[in-house]
């Protein structure tokens, strides 16, 4: 693994409307080997005025990456995916769907709008820390991610 | 005949009989004819005036042929029916009359003596004449036909209203099954979410207060941990439930190779129980291999769990019973008692402690589940190994499916 000498405090936006779900994912990063930072939008409305910086988000930072339940309210993941990766001024940050839905029609559809990535909620706490842990270590780690468009 | 009278047949061609002897002889030869013909015949004037009648119209009539010689025709008709059966006659004799059947899609009634009626089939016959066109009227009484044709409409409806009645039933358990399936799949998959919840923040609990928890409140948590575990193993089971028949269709498969690599999924049990597993010749299917594997699964899994005291034996082979292969499961274990031999079948069942034999019940419910949607039933009966029997069926393959076969087997060799 790559490590940077001085690790840049990398920021999530977290779209999940589940508080329990944002608590665990803030215990798995606790311990991720890059320092984070969340920016949490509990439904789909709220994620896509975070990625425009409107409203309450106004000086909400740009995510490096953003982790998407696709069963949120007000707007469906699946349309806020659509709207992100169908905008080219959002298209290049890394999505990773994060869903308790594995069903073939969900995967299939959000690689088709682009997705970079389907993960399943695992339901055992050890599964479901080590997925988020090394979700947010790749991205945020190992993977080089390009600036701002 | 005197009582009939005289007829003076014309030719079309207007050649009249030489002189009385041949007009007599003919008279006889017609009615000879007519009293021969298997129907009621009856010859009317243009004025619907009788003229003639032969011995069946005074046997459906009633009426003796002096009687009806002379009269009307209205005589026959009904008086509802009298208006428009003259009104037609007038019709009939004015226009070139040809000759013509009155039943057709018309209902016509005839009237008897004593007044009562009955429908009537007419053909109608024109004879040119001196004095103008007879019309010669074939009457048969259908009343028979009329009384089949209303019963075989009788039968017709209700047999529609049978249909109609079981398609609807059909549907309405079409969509009853659809909507069972969708709610078993649907609840299964939310309740996974809060049950996710409820497992991972007990054990993160555990985790870390474990320090500030006694030994009574850590086995609490245990409980609870353990509790959320096994809700999630049945909601795994009725999604799996709920999924059979869902999934890929069937294809051609062999089932000696499920069976085997179902069996391999146990080696280490069976290497800890010194158990024996013997998988006799079975057949090649038509089946979901997906499912089927599951059946095998099950059935092995139970035959190691359901053990005596003797090392487990466990035997699976299959014969073929007309359109069907009998599949069989046979072990040394424990058995089932007669009087429970439906409840195993049952979802979540359970005929023993969890202490003893760990499950859900959900395996043979499961079983009999595939089976079924395979068209085929499942039981169980006292094994002669002393232990349990259990039997399935699947339908055999057809002809077409084996050719098929062969092909596979062909390529997995090459």
């Amino acid at each position: 693994m790559i490590r940077q000498a001085k690790p840049t405090v990398r920021t999530i936006l977290l779209v999940e409307d589940n508080p329990a779900d944002v608590r665990l994912i803030e215990v798995a990063l606790s311990s991720a080997d890059a320092p984070v930072r969340f920016t949490v939008a509990p439904d789909g409305a709220a994620a896509l005025r975070a990625l425009h910086n409107d409203g309450e988000y106004a000086d909400a930072p740009r995510p490096d990456l953003v982790l998407l339940d696709l069963n949120v309210p007000v707007i469906s993941g699946r349309e806020v995916l659509a709207a992100l990766k169908g905008d080219d001024a959002l298209r290049s940050i890394p999505v990773i769907v994060m869903t308790s839905s594995n069903a073939p029609a969900d995967i299939d559809y959000c690689y088709q709008v682009g997705t970079n990535g389907y993960v399943n909620k695992p339901i055992d706490l050890d599964g479901y820390l080590r997925v988020v842990r090394s979700v947010a270590d790749f991205w945020l780690s190992v993977a080089e991610l390009p600036g701002v468009a | 005949m005197s009582r009939n009278r005289a007829l003076t047949p014309g030719d079309p061609r207007g050649e009249q009989p030489a002189g009385r002897v041949e007009q007599r002889m003919f008279e006889e030869r017609f009615r000879l004819a007519v009293e021969a013909a298997p129907a009621a015949m009856i010859l009317c004037d243009p004025g619907g005036r009788i003229v003639f009648a032969n011995r069946r119209a005074t046997d459906l009539f009633g009426w003796s042929v002096d009687e009806l010689v002379g009269s009307s025709i209205d005589l026959l008709v009904p008086d509802h029916a009298r208006d428009a059966h003259a009104h037609q006659r007038d019709r009939y004799v004015t226009n070139e009359p040809e000759p013509r059947g009155m039943s057709g899609d018309r209902h016509f009634d005839a009237q008897r003596r004593d007044g009562t009626t009955f429908p009537a089939e007419i053909v109608l016959n024109p004879i040119p004449t001196e004095e103008g066109t007879l019309v010669l009227a074939a009457v048969s009484d259908i009343t028979a036909r009329k009384e089949a044709e209303r019963e075989a409409e009788i039968a017709r409806t209700a047999l529609e209203e049978k249909i109609a009645e079981v398609t609807r039933a059909n549907q309405a358990l079409l969509r009853s099954n659809r909507d069972l399936e969708r709610f078993a799949y649907v609840a299964s998959h939310d309740l996974q979410e809060p049950l996710r919840m409820v497992s991972s923040y007990t054990e993160l609990l555990g985790r870390e207060y474990a320090d500030r928890v006694d030994a009574k409140g850590l086995e609490m948590i245990g409980f609870a941990v353990d509790g959320a575990r096994r809700m999630k193993a049945l909601i795994d089971g009725l999604l799996e439930y709920s999924k059979v028949g869902r999934g890929s269709a069937t294809r051609v498969v062999d089932g000696g190779e499920l069976c085997r690599s179902a069996v391999a999924l146990f080696s280490e049990t069976i290497r800890t129980l010194g158990a024996t597993v013997v998988v006799r010749d079975l057949p090649t299917l038509d089946a979901n291999p997906v499912e089927l594997e599951l059946v095998f699964r099950n059935l092995i899994g139970n035959a190691l769990k359901f053990t005596g005291d003797e090392p487990p034996v466990v035997e699976i082979a299959a014969a073929r019973a007309g359109d069907f292969w009998c599949f069989r499961v046979d072990d040394n274990g424990i058995g089932v008692e007669s009087q429970q031999s439906d409840r195993v079948f049952q979802i979540f069942q359970r005929l023993h402690s969890r202490g003893r034999y760990p499950g859900e019940g959900m395996g043979l419910a499961l079983c009999q589940r595939i089976v079924e949607h395979h068209l085929g039933r499942i039981w169980v009966e006292p094994s002669e190994l002393g232990g349990a029997s259990f039997r399935f069926t699947l339908p055999v393959a057809p002809e077409g499916a084996f050719a098929a076969a062969g092909a596979t087997h062909a390529e997995v060799s090459a």
